[in-house]
């Protein structure tokens, strides 16, 4: 056990250590420009004796990975069989499941865990290079990796207000729209043919963000030994809005 | 596959007529593309704030059903933000308006259109000068086109305001008092090359988040992107800024002139383009829009108090820190964006604070190259095309004319085909007067006895709301409404009309960035729910065919008249046949004819049909292809500019091709915390929600998110009152009293003494506490700061 917190300690200081290299880095990149630039301190500051404040992302007692923290592991390529037939009801599971955190096919996925209200570097400790896996869940890692403000388009699916009585507020969101979802089974030519790409790629350039190795067991590819995705899968011009 | 057939051809045949009935070949473009999934898919803004991003609707069996970021687009390129992507869900809410009501005996029963038609005429009969229209920057280009015309021609009655006069109107007068012609000379590809990005008294990472990561990405590309966030809390935009600079309340103004200070002091100002360009200005007596012209000398010596050291006193930004930010505008080689919002207009002195930061743009030379620019938002989807271009302000008319200059006058009547004289000279009453001049009893003044609302929630957005909506016992005033869902205006109306909404009907909208963007109807609207630009020309037909003199033109002709092809007179008041024919593409290039006088030149409609959107001023070019304007005053892009000048500020106040700097001192706001009322109340929005929260509090992946209105607590105020996380407490100013949640350390972090009160929820009325002192130059009030008192409960 020790030596997993133990690891786990290394992988946050290694982390910290990128960060920190990539901090200066952009520092030393800033001091290019004819003013130093100098930066404004951000750490929180601690509230005085007696006054309970909103709790931080790694302080929420619900927070998945600090439960589960010793079933904190990275993602590993060898995690999954290579060339599996694909589990028909895992597939149907996790389209369910994908579901469950998409108003429709195409929207950006709610959060399932609650978030901190500040930087989104704080995503990145779970969701670059590889993602993580914390006890039973994935994290998976974040497609577009250019991207880097999160909170604009993925928000929690649950309010990060304190002590809310979800009861008071449930009525509002009372809606008729239903969502297009995406057909069970993308399209292919014929019986065997390699299925063609049935959502919109843009954003979605890293397949393996959902494919590989810390996807869902249902959409992880059977074939992880081959990286060349669209040489096999081709995108729709019409879905991609090519057309 | 039959069903996709179908509803393909259903969807030609609907866009064919359209363009085709409207006089134009139908363009391939214009229709839309239907996957195999049966989805049809087709380009419109979106119906939020003002980016303006292009979204992709996709469209089943009648229904909106999926949202995508347009990639054509070049505003959004293909991405969004949450409340983008669930847009489409905004049109499903359960509680949709369906049918007319009106109020009989305190309650709301359904009436049919005709009879809501008959009440309309009858109140504007009653008497056409105390009728009065308040509309919406949501309101479409057409839309405000028609009610603008129905009030100043039909009704020869000036009394029409939009709900922009609570957001930009400091920003028109900064732009007008500078530059003597209102809208951002940038534009957002100023974002793609500015090495230094100041956002002043602004958080777009949650108010345009799309802007906000278009810079903030340009990072990830290993581009140097310094933000410098000059604000009043910390937000999401300050935990990626490198700079922070925190000034107390309204002191932005030392704070600009502080930096104009070193400028000069230190010689780092352009002395070029000032002699080229520039000329000077400080306040008349009494206060003008124009005030007096003065020397570059005089200004000088006004600015010489702004040591750092006296501007650090006034507003708690080190001495340094303004020293830093004048190193940066005095350094040429460095382009420098500036971007602001609400922090800087809903402002007690919003003009000033507007002039000033163009000021030190103009004076500093970072001006007129793409990515030195001083650039101001918009919250509303068409602020600048609706409310500030069709002018539906009380004291303008189309195109940048206004009511008091009898040429503009004479212009506008006969675009309209009105008798000479048909347009009263006397501007109407603004927001804030027209509300008072409502809710007071006739028999002590009140001489507005109908206001007729569109597309906006004055019930929860006007300031000091106990005071300018609550109506004061009184037989007389009637309050109609229209609008997609009951909300704390139609609460009181007296009569309701249901709204078709965005993409259910064809419409227009114009970005913060000069960019005209049209979109077609592509769903049916829900019940009896009808164009709100219908409603504006049923209504003037009934009055027309009561014969009401207002709604004929010169020869005798309905005031909305239009002629299809063959000359032949459109029903465009028969609902039944209202989409036989494109009234907004009539109503458009009837429009259009008035956007030359500023040179804000507009394309024709089916141009638009093909764009994603296109920024004015949009010029034809000899090979019959037109071309919009990118930089606007430069040389280099605008083809209004003469040749050889560079720079060149053809609609100057000064009428000498020179933008005015201004000199304006700082001045304490009229309400300051004191013994009684210690803190100051700051109010906003937050990233889930857009305004009152009518649509996105109905779209459940955004309201679950943010369920509720809450108070931001400094921890040592929270301390003293012995306020914890999560609990109750009460806000109280001279106006009014509120209980809300404490978040302390939650999504914004406010300064000490400071509390900080979203206003997107209907049932905690924040704005029951706001101040309506106003700007005195664009009338805009200031819900940013006023004097509160915090207790626990």
């Amino acid at each position: 056990m020790s030596s997993i917190i133990d690891k786990k300690r290394e992988r946050i200081l290694m982390i910290s250590v990128v960060g920190a290299i990539a901090f200066v880095g952009f520092g030393v990149g800033i001091r290019q420009k004819p003013e130093k630039a100098e930066y404004s301190k951000f750490s929180e500051e601690a509230p005085p004796e007696g006054v309970l404040a909103a709790r931080t992302n790694t302080e929420l007692s619900t927070n998945p990975w600090r439960a589960d923290a010793p079933k904190w592991s990275p993602a590993t390529a060898t995690a999954i069989d290579p060339v599996t037939p694909r589990n028909v009801l895992a597939y149907a599971s996790a389209l369910d499941e994908r579901a469950t955190s998409r108003a429709f096919e195409g929207a950006p996925p709610t959060i399932p865990h609650p978030v901190g209200q500040g930087s989104a570097k704080e995503c990145m400790v779970c969701h670059q290079s590889r993602g993580a896996q914390i006890g039973p869940s994935s994290a998976p890692p974040i497609p577009h990796e250019a991207y880097t403000v999160c909170t604009q388009c993925h928000v929690p699916q649950s309010a990060a207000l304190p002590e809310q009585d979800p009861q008071s507020y449930s009525e509002l969101a009372a809606s008729d729209f239903v969502g297009h979802r995406e057909a069970p089974y993308p399209y292919r030519a014929w019986t065997g043919a390699p299925p063609q790409q049935p959502h919109q790629t843009f954003m979605r350039e890293a397949c393996s963000s959902c494919h590989g190795a810390n996807g869902q067991p249902g959409l992880q590819t059977s074939h992880p030994e081959r990286h060349s995705c669209q040489q096999c899968h081709a995108p729709s011009a019409q879905v991609d809005q090519r057309q | 596959m039959t069903i996709n057939r179908r509803e393909f051809a259903k969807f030609s045949a609907m866009a064919a007529a359209t363009t085709a009935a409207a006089g134009t070949a139908g363009s391939a473009l214009a229709l839309p593309v239907l996957g195999q999934d049966g989805v049809s898919w087709d380009k419109a803004p979106c119906r939020f704030c003002g980016t303006g991003c292009h979204v992709q609707v996709g469209v089943k069996a009648g229904k909106v059903v999926a949202i995508a970021g347009d990639q054509k687009a070049e505003v959004n390129k293909g991405l969004l933000c949450v409340k983008g992507y669930h847009v489409g869900m905004a049109l499903y809410g359960k509680d949709r308006l369906t049918t007319p009501m009106l109020r009989k005996n305190g309650k709301l029963q359904p009436i049919t259109w005709s009879q809501a038609l008959d009440v309309i005429a009858d109140r504007v009969q009653k008497d056409p000068k105390g009728f009065a229209f308040y509309g919406s920057g949501q309101w479409t280009i057409p839309e405000g086109y028609a009610a603008q015309k129905f009030m100043k021609a039909g009704l020869s009655c000036n009394h029409i305001d939009p709900n922009a006069r609570l957001c930009m109107a400091s920003a028109v007068t900064g732009f007008l008092a500078a530059y003597g012609v209102d809208e951002p000379a940038g534009c957002y590809d100023d974002l793609d090359a500015c090495d230094v990005l100041i956002t002043w008294g602004n958080n777009p990472a949650e108010m345009h988040p799309v802007l906000f990561s278009r810079v903030i990405d340009r990072r990830s590309k290993g581009e140097n992107v310094r933000l410098i966030d000059i604000g009043t809390r910390r937000t999401r935009t300050t935990t990626h800024a490198n700079d922070y600079l925190e000034f107390r309340p309204h002191t932005d103004l030392a704070i600009a002139n502080g930096i104009a200070h070193l400028l000069i002091k230190n010689n780092t100002y352009d002395s070029d383009f000032v002699k080229k360009h520039l000329a000077f200005k400080a306040d008349s007596e009494p206060q003008t829009l124009h005030g007096r012209s003065i020397e570059f000398s005089d200004y000088k010596k006004m600015l010489e108090p702004y040591t750092p050291e006296h501007v650090e006193s006034i507003s708690g930004v080190p001495a340094e820190k303004i020293r830093m930010l004048a190193k940066l505008f005095g350094d040429p080689k460095i382009r420098i964006t500036s971007l602001w919002c609400m922090g800087m207009n809903q402002h007690t002195a919003g003009t000033a604070i507007n002039t000033l930061v163009h000021g030190i743009h103009l004076l500093s030379g970072h001006f007129g190259k793409p990515g030195d620019a001083p650039t101001s938002l918009t919250g509303q989807p068409s602020a600048c095309g609706t409310a500030r271009e069709v002018g539906t302000l009380a004291h303008a008319l189309p195109g940048g004319r206004v009511v008091a200059n009898d040429e503009h006058r004479k212009q506008s009547e006969g675009y309209w085909q009105v008798e000479a004289g048909r347009i009263d000279a006397k501007p109407g009453y603004h927001t804030i007067k027209m509300w008072q001049q409502f809710v007071k009893p006739a028999s002590e003044g009140g001489d507005v006895h109908t206001i007729w609302v569109q597309v906006t929630n004055p019930g929860q957005t006007l300031p000091n709301r106990h005071e300018l909506f609550e109506r004061k016992a009184d037989d007389n005033s009637f309050l109609i409404v229209s609008d997609v869902y009951p909300t704390a205006t139609t609460e009181t109306a007296d009569l309701v009309l249901p709204s078709a909404m965005w993409v259910e009907k064809n419409g227009m909208f114009g970005n913060s960035e000069r960019r005209t963007q049209q979109w077609f109807k592509m769903v049916e609207p829900p019940g009896d729910a009808r164009d709100d630009v219908w409603q504006i020309v049923a209504a003037a037909k009934r009055l027309y065919d009561r014969g009401f003199a207002g709604m004929k033109r010169a020869d005798g002709s309905f005031l909305f008249a239009m002629k299809d092809e063959k000359g032949k007179e459109v029903p465009n008041w028969d609902w039944a046949r209202y989409y036989d024919f494109n009234v907004d593409k009539a109503l458009f290039e009837e429009y259009r004819l008035f956007s030359r006088l500023k040179h804000k030149d507009l394309a024709p409609y089916d141009e638009y049909v093909k764009a994603r959107g296109m920024r004015w001023p949009v010029v034809e070019q000899p090979d019959g292809t037109w071309r919009e304007t990118k930089f606007r005053f430069a040389e280099f892009d605008d083809p209004y500019v003469k040749k050889g000048s560079k720079i060149e500020f053809y609609h100057s106040p000064t009428k000498d091709g020179r933008a005015q700097v201004w000199f304006r001192p700082y001045e304490p706001p009229p309400e300051v915390p004191d013994a009684e009322y210690p803190m100051w109340l700051c109010t906003g929005r937050v990233l889930e929600h857009w305004h009152s929260g009518t649509m996105t509090m109905r779209i459940k992946p955004l309201q679950r998110a943010m369920p509720e209105a809450y108070v931001e607590v400094h921890p040592e105020d929270a301390k003293a009152a012995g306020v914890s996380n999560g609990d109750w407490v009460q806000l109280e100013t001279r106006r009014g009293t509120i209980k809300l949640r404490a978040w302390i350390g939650g999504r914004g972090k406010v300064a000490k003494g400071t509390v900080f009160v979203p206003f997107f929820d209907e049932t905690k009325l924040i704005n029951d506490l706001t101040l309506e002192a106003f700007d005195p130059f664009s009338k805009q009030p200031d819900y940013k700061k006023c004097a509160v008192r915090l207790k626990k409960v």
